[in-house]
């Protein structure tokens, strides 16, 4: 069988000049690839120099692709459109959000910092707190701070904020403090003008302040200010209260800070005060 | 020269133009969507097509002109192609029904099988040259499935250049 396979192979028909092409490139093929094998380094790098000359056409065949590519990036944009629109507002909102967050914290950061640089003799103690109620009406003035006896915080502790004294603590529970503000007709705050050196009482009126127990009122100077003194044993001597404000026939103390400068407040500690008796009711 | 000596010149040079095109085609870097990119092996599918439809088609020589673009594109040793090419065109000129079944499912069964070996063989060439070297089999897989994938357009391509020819030939 093999024989007449073998004699079929090199008949005259079989034989012709296709065939002895088809063979012949068959063997020059195995040749190549056995001279490839063998020098196989030699061939990347004549691959590399074909592939550097023949850059520019597959520059140009490439150009098809590159326009397909852009239209399939297209059409998943497209396609893509409505989710991207829903995670971009998604985004643009939380964006939002976190700008006034950031506006918040700035403001905050500032009014924080303004509250450094009050003007108050040096304490033991420095407590910053948050306004939380201002159940202030037409017969009283007063606020609720976020800060209590948990923190330090006594009864006659003075209150101020960046511009100055607002106030003291009246009552005190673990975590929250009532605070008299100075215009409250209940304040009553002994104290010393700066110049004239003239010992009064201010009693809050509001928006001002009211002298009592003043002997005469001749010789108060426009614009003086108002420091307190330790007159009780209870207050703290030296803070300033306001500044002194002569009007046609009346004479009032202007105070140096109101309650709505600023949501942060800060109480400052004295160790060397009277302890102050909280009253009980019989 | 009349216009349809020109479609006649042109219809006959179209089984190399076709095998030129499609080999440069597989130089450039596919990238499915910006994501994936696959390795296609056009060329050498539209060489099997061609041999598949009508052998005397194409010279050998010529056969190992193209053997060695698709090696030079696809980083194969010279001549691995054309060697695999020159046994399928022995199988075929022997008898045309060999590789092309009545049915196209056998006619794509067959080049499926003709496509992994020359993919396997290719791999252990590569291992033993690059022992270092890692072969991605993934990639593999993939590009196996999508020239799979392909084969029915460029053999229906073939086909229909195959007809015109033998039409401008009669």
């Amino acid at each position: 069988m093999r024989s007449k396979n073998f004699s079929r192979f090199l008949k005259p028909s079989q034989f012709n000049l296709e065939f002895v092409e088809r063979f012949f490139v068959l063997l020059l093929s195995i040749c190549i690839f056995g001279i490839s094998f063998f020098f196989y380094e030699t061939q990347k790098r004549i691959n590399l120099r074909i592939h550097e000359t023949l850059s520019p056409v597959y520059n140009v065949f490439s150009i098809p692709n590159d326009y397909l590519n852009i239209f399939l990036s297209t059409f998943k944009n497209y396609t893509n459109l409505k989710s991207a629109n829903d995670k971009l507002t998604q985004k643009l909102l939380e964006s939002k959000d976190n700008l006034d967050e950031l506006y918040h914290l700035k403001v905050e950061n500032q009014q924080l910092k303004n509250l450094l640089n009050v003007q108050a003799p040096p304490s033991s103690t420095k407590i910053v707190s948050r306004i939380i109620l201002d159940p202030s009406d037409i017969y009283s003035s007063k606020i609720f701070i976020d800060v209590g006896f948990d923190h330090g915080i006594k009864i006659n502790t003075p209150v101020f904020n960046e511009n100055g004294f607002l106030g003291r603590i009246i009552d005190v529970s673990d975590n929250v403090s009532e605070v008299l503000l100075v215009g409250d007709p209940r304040s009553t705050i002994p104290v010393i003008s700066e110049i004239s050196k003239k010992k009064f009482f201010v009693e809050g009126n509001f928006e001002n302040l009211k002298i009592k127990h003043s002997s005469s009122d001749e010789s108060f100077i426009d614009g003086e200010l108002v420091i307190s003194t330790s007159a009780s044993g209870y207050f703290k001597k030296g803070i300033i209260v306001g500044k002194l404000k002569i009007f046609k026939n009346k004479i009032r103390v202007i105070p140096s800070a109101k309650k709505g400068d600023s949501v942060y407040v800060m109480t400052l500690g004295y160790d060397d005060l009277k302890k102050f008796q909280k009253l009980i009711k019989k | 020269m009349t216009k349809e000596e020109l479609k006649k010149k042109l219809f006959y040079a179209m089984p190399l133009s076709t095998c030129i095109l499609f080999i440069f085609s597989d130089s450039i870097p596919f990238y499915f969507l910006n994501q994936y990119s696959f390795n296609t092996q056009f060329g050498l599918t539209i060489l099997y097509c061609w041999i598949c439809m009508n052998p005397e088609l194409i010279r050998p020589i010529v056969i190992l002109f193209l053997g060695l673009l698709i090696d030079l594109f696809h980083n194969y040793l010279f001549g691995f192609t054309t060697i695999l090419v020159s046994i399928i065109l022995f199988i075929q000129k022997r008898d045309i029904s060999n590789l092309t079944g009545k049915n196209f499912k056998i006619t794509w069964l067959r080049f499926f099988i003709f496509i992994l070996i020359t993919n396997i063989l290719s791999s252990i060439i590569f291992k033993i040259l690059n022992s270092n070297s890692e072969i991605n089999s993934f990639e593999f897989f993939y590009t196996i499935i999508l020239t799979i994938m392909f084969f029915p357009f460029i053999f229906y391509l073939t086909y229909y250049l195959n007809n015109k020819i033998i039409y401008y030939a009669e």
